[in-house]
């Protein structure tokens, strides 16, 4: 009776272990990663993450941000342990009333592909709420063949 | 067959009328000149909110001040009257360094505690500290709709 109980255990942990492989990982950087994102129903959105510092649990990153209304610089951080990611669209004074929490993830059937999703805070005034936003480092599908 | 019907019909909205109760409130339709008083990440942390108007149909634009041991800086973010969220972007100068999102609790009546606001705020800008961290803070005891003096009679002070 002890030697199943045993076995069974080591059955239920084996497939715990197999089953853990089916969760993707988040990556150790997003440095040098072009994000296309759509926010709100927005989309050409180009989130460029240029730098990410080498200390602390949470890194702090910059990058860009362009959307249809121009440019404007992001600060923020990246926590590889969890994936987690947080940043700040900011304008050239420094102030901001955009703020952006997500998740990163690689996708499991290809790792090399990095997704993001999550939530905004917009606090510019007209549109005051939190808002869906989603991404991705990869390229966008090709246009239709001209017939 | 039919007064078992009944009878289950009857059963059903006792159930739903005892489980709506902690739901039955609604949130404040102003927060403006309201002090929340608390925590984040353990250290003390007071929120002023001075003003609250304009903004978008849903979410108003709210102004005040966050006071730690540091000194005091600037909050401006907005809050949900209908679905009690509020957004604090805290900076100093113009640069955002902190950024808080959380909600507010439903109206206290008829326990007459404190209104509670409680969420997460993001750290910017240090390496060393940069991350999510949790904040608390417990706000005025009534809601706008109260008289002062009723309140305080009723929380015996």
């Amino acid at each position: 009776m002890k030697k199943s109980i045993v076995l069974l255990s080591a059955a239920g942990l084996a497939g715990l272990f197999a089953s853990g492989s089916a969760f993707a990982q988040a990556p150790a950087s997003v440095v040098s990663s072009t994000w296309n994102i759509r926010a709100n129903n927005t989309s050409n959105i180009t989130l460029d993450i240029k730098s990410q510092a080498t200390v602390g649990n949470c890194p702090s990153i910059s990058g860009t941000f362009v959307d249809g209304a121009g440019t404007t610089g992001v600060v923020g951080f990246y926590c590889p342990s969890t994936g987690l990611i947080s940043f700040l669209r900011t304008n050239s004074n420094g102030s901001s009333a955009q703020a952006y929490t997500g998740q990163v993830i690689t996708l499991s059937t290809n790792p090399t592909v990095l997704g993001m999703d999550g939530t905004f805070l917009n606090a510019s005034g007209g549109a005051n709420g939190a808002y869906p936003f989603e991404g991705s480092n990869a390229l966008p599908p090709p246009p239709p063949p001209i017939q | 067959m039919f007064s078992l019907r009944k009878t289950l019909a009857a059963a059903s909205l006792l159930v739903a009328a005892t489980h709506s109760g902690a739901f039955a409130a609604n949130w404040p339709t102003t927060i403006a000149g309201t002090t929340w008083t608390g925590s984040a990440n353990n250290t003390a942390l007071t929120l002023t909110v001075k003003t609250q108007g304009g903004g978008s149909d849903n979410c108003a634009t709210i102004t005040g001040t966050m006071t730690a041991s540091g000194g005091s800086s600037t909050a401006t973010g907005y809050y949900c009257p209908a679905s009690g969220q509020v957004a604090v972007f805290r900076s100093s100068g113009t640069d955002v360094f902190q950024v808080f999102s959380g909600s507010i609790s439903q109206s206290p009546a008829p326990t007459f505690t404190q209104f509670a606001l409680s969420g997460t705020f993001a750290q910017y800008y240090d390496s060393a500290i940069t991350g999510f961290y949790p904040y608390s803070l417990l706000g005025p005891y009534t809601p706008a709709t109260f008289s002062a003096s009723a309140n305080r009679a009723a929380v015996g002070r």
